[in-house]
């Protein structure tokens, strides 16, 4: 079984300028359970393109973000498009604060350190601009074990 | 610095929204009778014309990338509504994982 590990390290400016340690706690606290990802055309869709004979988009790297409060996985809109991504459906997100919009679906695998994790049909979002590649939602975590570790400054990960 | 019209935005926006509109069209004009044709299968839709069949959503993708490339066309059962979802964080814009003390 593939397990995922990671202990959240910081550092931070201390108010007479000096670079300081965040104890790992308080970094996972703000910057969420991270850890480091590619994202290229979903595996099928890679063979399919092999077998046109076109190549494969080359993965870009990035950060993922696990959210427990999102039903499913997104994905960068504008890195989908720069991959040249096909869109194979349209979703609609929901809100009760704003308007109701629409979505592209992309094909894509999301490549972490330890497992490709399938996320058959991810949205596309504006996640750059918030520092993401990947926003890694309940459809994916429903194949997963989640362990957050808050005290400790650590998450796991495993399938 | 120009701006940028709010008209093109609205223009750039609506063709973004207008993502396999034909396909989605099609496919719910026609649901009934893909239904009794194709049963509960992934489809394949480009344009008004459904280009394969399948039982898995990881076979139509394999066919979908050999036959299309990376044309955008529609793969949906045809006994399933528009995938609806919600990422209240998302939507809130309060995702970053950059904050402004931490690096």
């Amino acid at each position: 079984m593939p397990i995922f590990h990671s202990q959240i390290a910081a550092q931070a400016k201390s108010p007479d300028g000096k670079i300081v340690q965040v104890p790992p706690a308080t970094a996972l606290q703000l910057r969420g359970p991270i850890l480091q990802v590619s994202l290229t055309i979903e595996q099928n869709a890679g063979k399919g393109l092999l077998a046109k004979g076109q190549t494969v988009p080359t993965p870009r790297s990035g950060l993922a973000l696990i959210d427990t409060g999102a039903s499913n996985t997104c994905v960068d809109e504008q890195t989908a498009k720069d991959l040249g991504l096909p869109i194979i459906d349209v979703a609609n997100m929901q809100s009760a604060s704003h308007e109701k919009h629409s979505c592209n679906v992309y094909p894509v695998q999301i490549i972490t350190p330890i497992v490709t994790l399938n996320a058959p049909r991810p949205m596309g979002a504006a996640l750059a601009s918030q520092g993401l590649l990947v926003l890694i939602g309940r459809d994916v975590l429903q194949n997963c074990n989640l362990f957050y570790n808050g005290p400790a400054g650590q998450f796991t990960l495993s399938l | 610095m120009g701006s940028v019209p709010i008209n093109a935005i609205l223009l750039v926006r609506r063709a973004e929204l207008a993502a396999l509109e034909t396909e989605r069209k099609f496919l719910d004009s026609h649901r009934d009778e893909l239904l009794g044709q194709y049963g509960d299968r992934f489809l394949i839709i480009a344009g008004e014309q459904v280009t394969g069949a399948f039982d898995t959503l990881e076979q139509a993708l394999e066919e979908a990338a050999a036959r299309h490339g990376l044309k955008s066309v529609l793969i949906r059962r045809p006994s399933e509504a528009q995938i609806e979802f919600s990422a209240p964080a998302l939507t809130l814009e309060i995702l970053s994982c950059q904050s402004s003390t931490v690096k």
